[in-house]
């Protein structure tokens, strides 16, 4: 845990200033000084507040930014990508309308008449699957994946959605979810005092993850039969 | 020699100030308190995780000012029941006091207590961004706008009201030492009768009412209204209360 | 005017009766000693009339006003005493401050200089002072509040000898330029004998006697002689106090109610008159026996 050695340190500081305090201010009760205790607890208190102030100001002119650049997005203009790119893709204008989703291409050599399609153990495929009969039997497959941004409490987190992978086997198409991609960050929110009136939901954290809409376009020889063999749920344009 | 006449305000006010010198080291664990909130708010206050999508884990860290706050609230307790303490108690009669007096200046005291422990709670969670930012920046960190005065303002409600339930507490157990065993034993056991029966009971309903409650003024009317119930109980059942030791 | 009336006070603590049916008045500007046993009931009395305990049963009124929780009282009345409870964090100069913000007859300089006199370091805090030093403190804060009822309870405990001189002086100075209604209880009535005016003494709850120290003095009278001589004198007055001297001498104290031809017969009859001091009378009265400890000793 790479977060515990500064922690333990700063615990460990925070922890001994606040023994040596009290027993400074609890000295002070015998001590002869000039400064009476009610003064000297003032004066303590007024540092404390200080340094708060401090991290007020430095707060202020420098914000907190954000690394690895993410950018801000807006989720309603993400929604009305997604629900944009599964539109032409159904309609089969995706190639033309739907290029900057454009995430990777496959090409692959089949001549025969029938092609096993299947997500590798049976598991459920996170990406639509729409396939496009093409005007010939041309013995080739063009796999498009296309994904609009994903984002994650506003931000920008697209980079770390990963295509799916193909690959053309014996007995078939195996297509196969992603390597899970780890998204790990921080974030600063506002007091529960503060949440319960200008959120809905107390004592939770809420993440807004929306992931954006996934689809592999396949485009097919114009006679080849594809079986579904694990209940993909292929959607063919029209 | 001709008798002084005195007002209740004017002792009042002589004894507000004469208690902000002499209560000042609950200051001192005020900022001990918090510092320690603040330590221990270094590793997240909440997290969230969890496969959401399919293809994405996401790992979220929050960090806020809700630890500081909440031991805020704690220090309100416990300095209200500190100040109903024979020692404390005790102090004001050695000069111009009787319990009205003794008790409206603790709580305009508590109130200031409560300002204070209220802005300094708010003004702690820069501390940690700071904190977190200059010296944990392993991951990305995602930030949002703090409100500052609605902030300061409910914090230093809800810590005023639990001042007005310690100060309560306080006067109770100073009534009569039963209460030191019969207080959290009734608080415990409605709390773990009602975990077993797995209905949401007293407590929880009580919880509700304000920590749910999303409207401001409505809140503010909640908050106030009970601390007022609750002042006026403790003074009403500390009038009968003697000096002794 | 009386700054006190007390009627039939009684006052019970847990099964035992402090106050018991206690009756008395206390005039304006008079300095009384409150003279009795340990555990007579005096500081019980002292504070129901300060206003910190309240009363079982009886009246009491102070500036003809009830003392329990009234801020008229409080603010007139001034008692101190060994088990005060001043706040731990406030300096003997602060203390001072706070008591100069609450009386409005304090008089700052005086308690600077008597802070100064007495050698007390204005920085120190109270808890920290030795008993003698906090009797010292409390005597200042007594002094300069110059409030119409001052109440000491033992103000000399702990005191040297040298202290208390300084204290009685201080008193009775500050009596004389500002005169005020003092209540002082003490052990030592020798000692403030000559600065009292009322004693009232006060024996398991109950008013014994209520005079001028003066009167006092003359109230009782020691007879010493032979035993059967002072017998056959004293067989129609009551005795206060008899002690065996040798084997047929006795001294007895009696009620000073003969008059000088008596007197002067009583002497012809062989008998000693001495006066009592009120000290000696005080501890004579407000003992359990007739006899004194020798009668523990000889029973034994």
């Amino acid at each position: 845990m790479m977060l515990m050695v500064p922690l333990l340190i700063t615990a460990i500081i925070v922890i001994s200033l606040a023994i040596l305090t009290a027993r400074a201010v609890n000295k002070t009760v015998f001590r002869k000084g000039k400064f009476s205790y009610s003064q000297r607890v003032c004066l303590i208190f007024s540092g404390y507040v200080a340094v708060l102030l401090i991290c007020v100001v430095l707060d202020t002119v420098y914000p907190v930014k954000i690394v690895n650049e993410w950018k801000k997005v807006d989720t309603k203009v993400l929604e009305k990508e997604s629900i944009d790119l599964y539109d032409t893709a159904l309609a089969g204008k995706i190639a033309k309308e739907g290029s900057e989703f454009l995430r990777k291409k496959w090409n692959f050599d089949y001549n025969g008449k029938q092609l096993n399609i299947a997500a590798i153990q049976d598991e459920y495929l996170n990406t639509s699957v729409v396939v496009e009969r093409k005007n010939h039997n041309d013995g080739k497959i063009e796999a498009a994946y296309y994904q609009t941004r994903s984002s994650v409490n506003g931000m920008d987190i697209t980079e770390f959605a990963h295509p799916p992978r193909l690959e053309l086997a014996e007995n078939g198409l195996l297509l196969r979810n992603p390597k899970k991609s780890k998204i790990k960050f921080s974030e600063f929110t506002n007091v529960f005092s503060v949440k319960q009136f200008t959120e809905e939901d107390f004592f939770g954290h809420d993440s807004h993850f929306s992931e954006g809409q996934s689809i592999l376009y396949l485009r097919i020889p114009k006679d080849l039969e594809l079986i579904d063999k694990t209940n993909i749920n292929l959607n063919y344009v029209e | 020699m001709s008798l002084t006449k005195v007002s209740l305000i004017d002792v009042v006010k002589k004894q507000y100030i004469y208690k902000l010198k002499a209560y000042s080291q609950v200051f001192m664990s005020l900022i001990f308190l918090q510092l320690l909130a603040v330590l221990f708010s270094m590793n997240g206050v909440g997290s969230m995780g969890g496969s959401t999508g399919g293809s994405v884990e996401l790992q979220v860290k929050y960090f806020s000012a809700d630890f500081v706050a909440a031991f805020t609230m704690l220090w309100g307790f416990i300095t209200a029941i500190l100040i109903t303490t024979k020692a404390y108690r005790n102090d004001d009669f050695v000069f111009v006091a009787n319990r009205i007096s003794s008790n409206l200046s603790n709580a305009v005291f508590l109130l200031t207590a409560s300002v204070v422990g209220g802005i300094t709670a708010m003004l702690s969670s820069y501390l940690l961004k700071v904190i977190v930012n200059y010296f944990f920046k392993s991951t990305p960190i995602l930030d949002a706008p703090i409100e500052l005065l609605l902030g300061i303002f409910s914090t230093i409600l809800y810590v005023f009201l639990f001042c007005a339930l310690g100060y309560l507490v306080g006067t109770l157990v100073q009534i009569s030492k039963a209460f030191t065993v019969l207080l959290p034993a009734a608080f415990f056991g409605t709390l773990i009768l009602e975990g077993l029966s797995g209905k949401a009971g007293t407590v929880a309903n009580v919880f509700d009412f304000f920590f749910t409650e999303s409207s401001l003024v409505l809140f503010i009317v909640k908050i106030i209204v009970s601390a007022g119930l609750l002042f006026s109980g403790a003074f009403v059942l500390s009038n009968r209360l003697e000096v002794r030791g | 005017m009386s700054v006190i009336e007390c009627s039939g006070l009684t006052k019970v603590y847990g099964g035992a009766k402090a106050l018991n049916n206690l009756s008395f008045k206390i005039e304006e500007n008079k300095i009384t000693g409150l003279i009795g046993r340990n555990g007579a009931g005096k500081t019980t009395l002292l504070k129901i009339i300060a206003g910190l305990l309240k009363e079982t049963s009886g009246e009491l009124k102070v500036f003809s006003e009830k003392p329990f929780n009234s801020l008229q009282v409080s603010a007139n009345v001034i008692f101190l005493h060994d088990q005060m409870n001043l706040p731990t964090a406030l300096n003997l100069k602060e203390l001072l401050e706070t008591a100069a913000s609450f009386y409005p007859n304090w008089d700052r300089e005086l308690a600077d200089r008597l802070l100064d006199y007495f050698s007390l370091n204005p920085l120190q805090h109270y808890n920290g002072l030795s008993k003698g030093m906090k009797s010292t403190f409390n005597m200042i804060l007594g002094l300069s509040a110059r409030v119409p009822l001052t109440m000491l309870d033992e103000p000399t405990s702990g005191m040297d000898a040298a202290v208390r001189k300084d204290f009685y002086r201080a008193l009775l100075k500050e009596y004389l330029a500002y005169p005020r209604t003092i209540i002082i209880s003490s052990h030592h009535l020798s000692e403030i004998e000559d600065l009292l005016e009322d004693i009232l003494l006060v024996k398991e709850g109950k008013e014994i006697l209520h005079m001028p120290v003066d009167i006092l003095k003359e109230w009782a009278i020691g007879l010493q002689g032979k035993t059967t001589v002072i017998d056959e004198w004293t067989q129609n007055t009551e005795v206060i106090y008899t002690k065996s001297i040798g084997i047929d001498q006795s001294y007895v104290v009696v009620r000073n109610h003969f008059s000088e031809t008596e007197w002067q017969r009583a002497r012809n009859a062989g008998i000693d008159l001495t006066p009592v001091t009120s000290s000696d009378l005080c501890v004579y009265l407000t003992s359990k026996t007739k006899g004194g400890i020798d009668d523990v000793f000889n029973k034994g």
